[in-house]
């Protein structure tokens, strides 16, 4: 005779309470001396350059919801000097009763050394900030910034260094809760729409916010109940925007008949890409709890969504993850697209590999990133090339979102350290990463959320800004002592509106293989990286030639680049090709 | 992102019985009968006899205690059945099954570490193993549910459940080869699981061949057509065979089932705040009904009928899904509950319907009329009850009240296929052959799939000596109809017969 009683086991409750897998050891300072020697370290200089920040997320008892979400930020040349600046979003108390906000800050570059600017040179914007995305909306050479938050969101026109709050006159004053935004020509008209991804429908001012749905109760190790964050399954989800600009800095929302107006969708990560090679850029967007939406042009002012018959909306087992921050990147260098997506802890950060017929394979554990992604819980994300050798390697900044989990899971932590996979270049089988975050330096745990990328030093290297949720923001300089290892960064310049070529596609060939990028300022989660691009040429001295395919349809080739350089160029001074 | 968890508990008969004392077999004997009151959903009673167990002796104080951890947390009651498991280890440090259903309660109240750490000083008992190996796999520790897996697989070496619960842990890690092994044996031991044939569906799907891939994962549906997962899972596969017609339906169900599945996540949360919620526990109960999880739906009315017995909504939706399940005594029992208490309640109408209808299938005639008139003077508009009791009452030969109640029926609902079919049913005993016809033909111009109807309209032709439309007739059921063999029978019969008088 056997009883049978069948429960459910509630798969948030669960991942908020963690892993029984402790997270990998932190590396104490006594033992950087026994690792192996690598050519490259990573050092965080950010204070010792005056990157000197600290962000304010307000935390307080009622645990908004956006404390935890909050820390993006941008690496950008603003001021058209050649070399990259920072701008960190800032947050504040969302307590109704204390209505002093700190201000975003905007630090110059000059020569290697930040210096903050007063009153951001105009973009302060003292709303409660998530994302930022730059991008020239006017065509005037200078990078313009959009501010998603919690809020209405802002949009500040750059003229000669200077910004001027436009939001209201553009009508991209958006109320809805915004997180990740990117700019893109997606009718490829030549200028630069806006899209915003939207996360939940939340209202600070309901009477019954300490409770659920506003926060949850968890069960301490003390016998207490601990007050968490809430979960975005308590909320319902806010449709995301796209901005047609109508190329003068003034915007329509077409969200509807784009069709990317989706009331289920809780966006926090969104990342413009021609997946497909029609010339048009599509876009994927990492929804939290619900899932993904993989957007095709259709190329006539519209997309089709078929993020699940393509593959990418769920898990392998068509579960909902907790979609966070994305990136796309040719990792395994066959021309295609492949997707990252961080994800919560317990679940894997996916790795959706293109097969260029309109469908993913997940390659996440057969990769190996899934096994070690599974402790943390992941945000920013970024491929990049930090060794120069030609493949895209994988970035991802980690912290968790309750303040208090050690109360409720030993195993986990709040502060989490950040990992770096390199790829191993495989030509004969499926690509494999090896995470070598600590053996490179990045030891330090920290609640991380934004990531950008680009060379703030001029070295050719790839750097890493990691902005953390109320804490001070790390800058890990790249230190590469290999000489015999080069380099090239391309900075395109277009002639239309769209002035830094965005979605551009990049073809070079070196050592005999070909790498494909395209320009892409906005990926991982609520950051803005540098628009020029990197490619590794590792010991190739030149490139035996880079194609360039502009959204204007004109495609140019140029031969024998040599290495080490920015290369600048200009829209029509290459050989056209057909 | 919801995923549903099962655990089955189990429960071992006489397993850890202390030495007899004076009442031992009285204790027994009332552990016994509580069990079978636990069994028949006499809640109430089985607790009450669980305690009499204990306190008639202690040395089974352990189970009385279990058994009654078992029976709250089937209704819902998690602080409860936790309090109990406690007792039962309290008195009995060792108890595996309690401490094992109190690790699944604690990590379905989100204490999974505490859980896991309850699972894993039970390194020799099977059924905690598996469990550890689900929920180390919730937290990410693929290894440690592995070997949990293997540890488990070392003491119970063919098990299927085992070998698929490793193979789906191996297939998580993109190590196919490994799950190629275990499931291909998991499949040798047991071809019937639903779970394993999704799983080697993926597996074929992997391996590049999405024939193989949607032939497993169609078996897996049809052992478990309304798992989310394996909707996902055939949508994808077929997409990439470029069938994307069939792809988008099953895609479309996918979503559906799983924008439920989030709903029942989100109703389960704010249950965990207001156990005893009637609203909640019903909705609940709505959902795992239409998912066919039965078990499910049956705690959520059985933990609303703890809280309030006679909650008439529930005994209504419960007694109704209980006729479904063809449970005809707890059905009535429920039934004659409600009624007794609210005898004038519109909301009885339909439980003397339920009533009446099962009395009908007893064939206890004038109880069931009795129970169909007073649902009807509860309620006239009830098409089904008014063709039950036309039914009834040609049954009992009384045609001519039948015919009225099938024309009540057809009143209140013209397009009730049934009652058509019922009311030409009585007109061709009446040889009534024009309105006979004229009730099948309605029959079949609301319903082209009521494979009856061919039959009948077959046999008024025939009686009318249309032999070429009774043939037609014939063909058109045949065309219908593939399993019923018997009528096909009688119809190719007559076919030949007609075939070879003409």
């Amino acid at each position: 005779m056997t009883a049978y009683l069948f429960f459910t086991s509630c798969l948030f409750i669960i991942a908020c309470s963690g892993t029984s897998q402790d997270l990998p050891d932190t590396a104490p300072s006594n033992q950087r001396e026994e690792r192996p020697h690598s050519p490259i370290t990573f050092v965080d200089v950010a204070s010792d350059i005056g990157l000197r920040w600290q962000h304010d997320n307000g935390a307080s008892a009622h645990k908004y919801f956006p404390e935890t979400m909050s820390g993006g930020g941008a690496f950008f040349d603003f001021d058209n000097d050649g070399d990259l600046d920072v701008y960190a979003v800032n947050g504040g108390t969302l307590d109704s009763s204390m209505t002093a906000r700190p201000p975003n800050a905007l630090f110059r570059n000059d020569r290697g050394r930040f210096s903050l600017l007063d009153k951001a040179a105009g973009a302060e914007d003292r709303s409660y900030g998530m994302g930022v995305a730059a991008g020239d909306i006017d065509g005037d050479g200078d990078l313009d910034l959009y501010i998603a938050n919690f809020g209405a969101n802002a949009l500040f026109r750059n003229d000669d260094s200077q910004f001027t709050d436009i939001s209201q006159t553009s009508a991209t004053d958006d109320t809805l809760w915004g997180s990740s935004c990117a700019f893109a020509d997606y009718d490829r008209d030549g200028d630069l729409d806006l899209y915003v991804a939207n996360y939940v429908s939340y209202a600070l001012t309901d009477a019954n916010r300490d409770n659920t749905p506003y926060m949850s109760d968890m069960n301490s190790y003390e016998g207490n109940t601990e007050k968490g964050y809430p979960h975005p399954a308590n909320f319902p989800g806010s449709p995301d925007r796209l901005f047609r600009n109508d190329g003068t800095g003034v915007f329509e929302d077409v969200s509807e008949q784009a069709n990317i107006y989706d009331e289920g969708g809780k966006g926090l990560g969104v990342v413009f890409a021609d997946y497909d090679q029609d010339g048009w850029p599509d876009v994927y967007i990492a929804n939290d709890a619900v899932r993904n939406f993989l957007y095709r042009n259709a190329q006539n002012g519209t997309f089709v969504e078929g993020a699940s018959l393509a593959g990418v909306a769920y898990g392998q087992d068509g579960q909902m993850e907790a979609g966070m921050g994305v990136d796309w990147g040719d990792y395994d260098g066959d021309s295609l697209l492949d997707i990252t997506v961080t994800n919560f802890q317990a679940e894997p950060n996916q790795l959706y590999h293109n097969e260029g017929n309109q469908f993913f394979s997940i390659e996440t554990f057969t990769s190996g990133t899934g096994m070690i992604t599974l402790p943390y819980l992941g945000f920013g994300t970024q491929f990049i090339d930090f060794d120069h050798d030609g493949d895209l390697d994988l970035f991802t900044a980690n912290g968790h979102v309750l303040d208090n989990v050690e109360k409720i899971d030993r195993s986990t932590q709040y502060p989490q350290r950040n990992l770096l996979f390199r790829n191993d270049g495989s030509s004969n089988g499926p690509v494999r990463f090896e995470e070598i975050g600590l053996q490179l330096g990045l030891t330090s745990e920290q609640v991380s959320r934004g990531t950008a990328s680009g060379d703030y030093d001029g070295d050719g290297d790839v750097d890493i800004l990691v902005f953390n949720t109320g804490e001070t923001l790390n800058l890990f300089r790249n230190d590469n002592e290999a000489t015999d290892i080069n380099w090239l960064w391309v900075d395109l310049r277009s002639n239309g509106g769209n002035s830094h070529g965005v979605g551009a596609r990049l073809i070079l060939a070196a050592n005999g293989m070909e790498q494909v990028r395209e320009v892409r300022g906005s990926r991982s989660y609520l950051s803005q990286s540098d628009y020029r691009v990197h490619f590794g040429l590792a010991d190739a001295q030149r490139a035996d030639w880079l194609e360039v395919h502009w959204l204007s349809g004109l495609k140019e080739r140029y031969e024998q680049l040599e290495s080490n350089q920015i290369l600048r160029i200009e829209e029509g001074s290459g050989q056209p090709i057909p | 992102m919801i995923n549903a968890l099962f655990l089955c508990f189990l429960y071992l008969l006489g397993a850890c019985v202390s030495p007899p004392d004076g009442n031992i077999s009285s204790a027994q004997a009332l552990l016994t009968q509580g069990r079978l009151a636990s069994e028949n959903k006499h809640y109430q009673q089985a607790l009450d006899l669980f305690q009499s167990a204990r306190e008639t002796s202690p040395a089974v104080a352990h189970l009385a205690h279990f058994e009654s951890g078992n029976i709250y947390a089937r209704l819902g009651q998690p602080d409860l059945a936790s309090q109990e498991y406690e007792f039962a280890l309290a008195v009995d440090a060792n108890h595996a099954e309690s401490r094992h259903n109190l690790a699944v309660l604690r990590a379905d109240q989100g204490r999974l570490p505490e859980a896991v750490t309850l699972l894993e000083s039970m390194s020799e008992y099977v059924p905690a193993l598996a469990t550890l190996a689900v929920f180390s796999t919730k937290q990410g520790d693929y290894q440690k549910a592995t070997d949990a897996l293997q540890r488990a697989l070392s003491i119970e070496p063919t098990s299927a459940d085992l070998h698929r619960d490793l193979g789906s842990l191996y297939m998580k890690q993109g190590l196919y080869e490994k799950a190629t092994d275990v499931l291909e044996t998991a499949w040798n031991i047991d071809s019937t699981h639903a779970e394993t044939a999704r799983l080697l569906g993926l597996l074929h799907e992997h391996k590049g061949m999405p024939s193989a891939a949607v032939g497993f994962l169609r078996r897996a549906l049809s052992l478990r057509p309304t798992h989310t997962e394996t909707h996902y899972n055939l949508a994808t596969a077929l997409a990439k065979a470029g069938r994307r017609k069939e792809a988008n339906a099953y895609m479309q169900r996918f979503e559906e089932l799983a924008e439920r599945g989030a709903y029942i996540a989100q109703l389960r949360r704010s249950l965990d705040d207001a156990p005893n919620d009637i609203g909640l526990h019903t909705d609940l109960a709505n959902h795992y009904t239409a998912l066919g999880e039965k078990q499910r739906a049956h705690s959520h009315y059985q933990a609303i009928l703890l809280v309030d017995s006679l909650h008439l909504e529930t005994i209504v939706r419960f007694s109704t899904l209980l006729l479904k399940e063809q449970d005809l005594a707890q059905s009535l029992s429920l039934c004659e509950r409600g009624i007794r208490t609210f005898p004038k309640d519109v909301q009885v109408a339909q439980l003397h319907s339920t009533a009446g209808y099962i009395h009908l299938l007893r064939a206890e005639y004038e109880r069931a009329e009795d129970h169909f008139t007073r649902s009807l003077r509860l309620d006239k508009k009830q098409p089904h009850v008014w063709n039950n009791l036309g039914n009834l009452q040609q049954r009992r030969g009384n045609l001519s009240n039948a015919e009225d109640s099938f024309e009540q029926s057809i009143a209140t609902d013209p397009l009730f296929a049934d009652a058509h079919f019922n009311l030409a049913v009585i007109y061709q005993r009446k040889k009534a052959w024009p309105s006979a016809l004229k009730s099948f033909r309605t029959v079949l111009q609301i319903d082209p799939q009521y494979v009856r109807g061919y039959l009948g309209l077959a046999t008024v032709y025939e009686s009318v000596d249309s032999t070429h439309l009774a043939i037609d007739a014939y063909r058109q059921f045949l065309d219908q109809t593939k399993e019923d063999t018997q009528s096909r029978t009688h119809a190719e019969q007559r076919i030949d017969h007609l075939e070879s008088k003409y």
